[in-house]
């Protein structure tokens, strides 16, 4: 039995293929990733506030307490080396609480740089007068724009502080389930009912994550290419209208499930009863820092 | 448009804050006074819904794009109370989740955006969208109006918040504390990006759901309009007075603005040699020697070419309002028994 000939014959060689070429990110793909991380944020969080850990041990309302009082600590501080020990201490919980070094160094990204941009012509004798220690134009002792001593201690001081803020605020996320996070603030006075209806917009805040994810992931399944800024912008509409009208139809089933297990209209916490010798310690060990942070200056 | 912990100093985060717990005590009395039971729940997942449309990337000529905040259209559907909380729950989970915005900078940033934006935003819309019926081209064009202004006005808000960093805080050296930028630059700043695009992408997003949901709900739209009731006359004369009270600085303002001098003929004896009159009168040095010394000469507290007014002024109406509601006590006394009597069956 002989291969026929159509078999044997040789095909010319298929010519390399171009390149793939990079899909151009739309607002559609764009709003999806944006979604996508804040999901993945979520579920991070979650996960190390369960792993062993030193602020994992405390109970959310101390640490709450204990967290925000560094911060405003932290907005109080003016010199530099008391900002600077303040950084040190975020750096210490964060190793004492297996928080990831990374996730601090990510966090400087969000904000203290960004700020430190915004900064840059603060360092300029034009927005902060001061001692001339680098020329960038013009000659003499101070020349026409320089930078000043004094605008390097303005914007170090400024960024420092943020970044001293934004961390303690990403260690106090990342240590506690998000679940506890807002029976903590219990803690700072807010009244109960805010404190039910952050529970439960955190609970369905993933549902509806999903839901706009949905919404998102049937564009690009339905659609061959992208539409006028015109279109699109409708459709951005409309998706937002379709999900306005799965809030309601949601929120009523949520009702009718809370009226089935006895809802009235009175607000109840479940309370986690652990305030106990650790936190007592954590809230004392954290106001010492505090103290001595402030009289550092 | 959120303020990060660091860039406000507490002379500013704690006023905030103060300010928001009384918006917000105020707004949870009236939601519980007109909220049904059921709506309890939706106040929670429109707060989900506020925090997850701000997440929606919305296309700008040009090849880029853009969020909305979304608070206007919150607004504008739950009515400005419910936005209020609403999007103060969802500034409040971003702040603790996500870092977005700092946790100290909560109240000046629910100021700015929940309440800001939220109001300037829905009283533009009922503005334009009147009592028009909810098919009318009046509901989009006010919804997108009003996103827009809500915007502008919640970034001008922001900008003068941080922009009065360099005036409240400094150390001994006059370096700025908090954000060192003043007024003229950073309201300038804030204003200009929301002015020229951001405004202009909120008010797309806003009056093309309005658009979408005149056609495929008007229902919601004509559910969350409010129903007028009749005002009386008390509440209009209240108002009124209060906006009196309100433009009553401008009486002490202007004045110094224009380096005007004392009301004429209204002069002590040394004013009146200076006017360069030819004797004063004995009686006037008199009644000056000897006479009653007010507790306030020329309605001044501190040396402040323009504040030390300001005291003397509240304390007036203050005092003048207490002292014309002790008057009208006997009349509302003798008024009541014209009420007629609640008979129980």
């Amino acid at each position: 039995m002989s291969l026929p000939s159509w078999l044997i014959e040789r095909t010319p060689p298929v010519p390399d293929a171009p390149p793939p070429v990079q899909p151009r990110r739309n607002a559609v793909r764009r709003a999806m990733s944006g979604l996508a991380g804040l999901l993945a944020e979520l579920l991070a969080n979650d996960a190390l506030a369960s792993q062993p850990g030193l602020l994992q041990e405390v109970d959310a309302r101390a640490k709450v307490l204990g967290v925000v009082g560094l911060i405003v600590v932290a907005t109080l501080l003016t010199a530099l080396p008391a900002l600077a020990g303040a950084y040190v201490l975020c750096l210490l919980l964060a190793v004492a609480s297996h928080v990831p070094l990374r996730r601090l160094a990510r966090a400087w990204l969000a904000v203290p740089l960004f700020s430190a941009g915004i900064m840059l012509p603060a360092l300029l004798n034009v927005v902060t007068p001061g001692h001339a220690i680098c020329i960038l134009w013009g000659q003499g002792d101070t020349g026409v724009v320089s930078i000043t001593d004094a605008g390097v201690a303005v914007a170090a001081r400024f960024v420092l502080r943020t970044a001293v803020c934004v961390s303690l605020a990403l260690l106090l996320a990342a240590t506690t389930p998000s679940a506890r996070l807002f029976r903590g603030l219990r803690a700072l006075g807010l009244p109960r009912l805010f404190v039910l209806l952050l529970g439960m917009m955190q609970r369905y805040l993933t549902v509806f994550i999903r839901a706009a994810e949905e919404i998102h992931l049937a564009k690009i399944s339905r659609a061959i290419t992208v539409g006028t800024v015109r279109q699109e912008q409708a459709w951005v509409a409309a998706g937002m209208g379709a999900l306005l009208r799965r809030t309601q139809a949601l929120g009523q089933s949520v009702y009718l499930a809370m009226v089935a297990r006895g809802y009235t209209g009175e607000v109840y916490l479940l309370d986690d009863a652990r305030w106990g010798v650790t936190e007592w310690v954590f809230l004392a060990a954290l106001t010492a820092c505090g103290a001595a942070l402030l009289l550092w200056h | 448009m959120h303020i990060p912990d660091g860039y406000l100093g507490p002379q500013t985060y704690l006023p905030a804050f103060a300010a928001m717990a009384g918006v917000w005590a105020v707004g949870l009395a009236r939601l519980k006074r007109t909220l049904r039971l059921r709506q309890v729940p939706l106040l929670a997942l429109g707060a989900a819904f506020s925090f997850v449309i701000m997440l929606f990337n919305v296309p700008i000529p040009g090849g880029t794009s853009g969020h909305a905040v979304g608070t206007v259209l919150v607004a504008i559907l739950f009515g400005p109370w419910a936005a209020t909380v609403v999007v103060s729950l969802a500034i409040i989970v971003q702040a603790f989740l996500f870092g977005d915005g700092g946790i100290l900078a909560i109240g000046a940033n629910c100021l700015n955006m929940a309440v800001v934006c939220a109001f300037v935003g829905w009283g533009a819309y009922r503005l334009i969208a009147g009592r028009a019926p909810v098919a009318s081209p009046r509901h989009w064009v006010g919804g997108a109006v009003g996103g827009y202004l809500g915007l502008v006005a919640a970034a001008v808000a922001a900008g003068v918040e941080l922009g009065l960093q360099p005036r409240l805080a400094h150390n001994a050296d006059g370096q700025a504390l908090y954000c060192p930028f003043g007024l003229s630059l950073t309201v300038p700043a804030m204003a200009l990006g929301h002015l020229l695009v951001f405004g202009f992408v909120e008010a797309a997003v806003t009056g093309l759901v309005v658009a979408y949901f005149q056609r495929t709900a008007p229902e919601m739209l004509a559910a969350a309009a409010p129903a007028r009731p009749p005002v009386g006359l008390f509440p209009r004369l209240t108002v009124g007075l209060g906006l009196l009270v309100l433009l009553a600085p401008l009486g002490v303002i202007l004045p110094a603005h224009f380096h005007a001098g004392p009301a004429w003929g209204e002069w002590s004896a040394a004013e009146v040699r200076q006017h360069g009159a030819a004797y004063v009168p004995s009686g006037l040095q008199a009644a000056e020697a000897h006479g009653w010394h007010a507790p306030l000469p020329d309605y001044a507290l501190p040396d402040h070419p323009v504040l030390r007014n300001l005291p003397s002024c509240a304390l007036g109406a203050v005092g003048l309002a207490l002292l014309l509601l002790l008057m009208a006590r006997p009349w509302a006394r003798k008024e009541a028994p014209d009420v007629p009597p609640v008979v129980a069956d």
